[in-house]
């Protein structure tokens, strides 16, 4: 970015400014999970994303469970299986991606405390373009469901706190 | 000579097809013949003995699921909790919803209790032995199936739907378990709960 008296490389030095500003990084919305009935183990945590350049959910952690994976509800003929998603979620670029009840979902194993409304769950997301994300997921109360309070309004916005640890701007890649 | 038999043939197919119109609807639907539900044997937390005869007089809601089932399983209940509430109290009192696990090794009676009473104190939990709860899938035709995870557990693959029964024990309905609460309402309102 030195020498960029000429047009023509003036334009390329700002070119290769621009990675900067489009470093890859996914918008976490509305993270939730409802409380855990008695004698209940597992809990499903759903969430929504969208990455504006593209990005694909290839991973999940969570210090309050033994494990945590992406899971899928699929319904076939009335009946309903859960199964893994070995190539993670796609998040095409700019398109909004919900984990919701009945899809998409991040499935916790073994909890080591039952989920109790007006908690957080910790979850560590991990992408194959944005890195490592932590989020903290509000637990609500038994009776929530979010196809039918959610939709698109955001109650009172609190999708808790959240470091974006792979900003990376120090590393510019300038044969991009 | 050949003409006639043909003819002949003919007249009696649709003789025959005039019949079944007519008459195979009622013998597909004779009264008292539920080809979906049926007598079962199960107990709740309490320790009692739940029949299908317990619920005779009420409006049935039956659902199987199990307490490890981390989305489908709180979505529906949560559901049919809301459906409850969307009837009002007099209404809810017709409707009985059941929920029947298909995990009986993990989930006993009193599991399946403490588990839908969170939901809702007005949704009755069953369970029982590994026999008693085939029985009750095979009336009703459920599939269940064990799946193994990651963990060395299982999830249960499982009919996912949410069976009406008349007052009288005969199957009315399903209705899938993405139903909307207040759909469930007034569809049970519509038939008389």
């Amino acid at each position: 970015m030195t020498h960029c008296s000429r047009l023509l490389p003036a334009l390329l030095c700002m070119g290769f400014s621009l990675p900067a500003m489009a470093a890859p990084q996914v918008q976490v919305e509305r993270p939730w999970a409802r409380a855990t009935a008695p004698h209940q183990t597992d809990a499903a945590v759903y969430l929504t994303l969208r990455s504006p350049g593209g990005d694909r959910l290839i991973g999940v952690g969570s210090p309050m469970a033994d494990h945590a994976s992406l899971h899928e509800t699929v319904k076939e003929n009335g009946v309903s299986r859960m199964r893994d998603v070995p190539g993670g979620i796609p998040l095409p670029a700019g398109q909004t991606v919900t984990l919701r009840p009945g899809g998409f979902h991040i499935m916790l194993i073994g909890l080591h405390h039952p989920l109790v409304a007006g908690q957080t769950v910790t979850l560590d997301l991990s992408f194959e373009k944005a890195g490592t994300v932590e989020v903290l997921a509000g637990v609500e109360k038994l009776g929530a469901n979010a196809t039918m309070q959610r939709d698109t309004a955001m109650l009172g916005r609190h999708d808790a706190g959240r470091r974006d640890e792979m900003m990376d701007h120090g590393t510019m890649d300038q044969t991009r | 000579m050949r003409r006639s038999v043909v003819l002949a043939v003919l007249t009696i197919a649709i003789l025959l097809g005039g019949l079944a119109v007519v008459f195979g609807p009622d013998l597909l639907s004779r009264q008292g013949t539920a080809r979906i539900g049926g007598p079962f044997t199960l107990s709740d937390g309490g320790g009692h003995v739940v029949t299908d005869q317990t619920f005779r007089g009420r409006w049935m809601l039956v659902y199987f699921g199990y307490t490890h089932c981390p989305d489908v399983c709180p979505t529906t209940l949560t559901t049919l909790t809301q459906a409850l509430d969307a009837l009002g109290q007099e209404h809810a009192a017709h409707v009985a919803p059941v929920f029947i696990t298909v995990d009986p090794e993990r989930d006993t009676p009193e599991v399946v209790r403490d588990y839908v009473h969170a939901f809702d104190p007005r949704i009755t939990g069953l369970s029982g032995t590994a026999a008693q709860v085939a029985d009750a899938e095979r009336a009703y035709r459920v599939y269940a199936a064990r799946h193994p995870t990651k963990d060395g557990g299982y999830e249960m693959d499982h009919s996912s739907v949410i069976y009406v029964m008349g007052p009288d024990g005969d199957f009315v309905t399903v209705l899938g378990d993405d139903s909307k609460p207040q759909d469930i309402a007034t569809k049970l309102r519509g038939l008389g709960a």
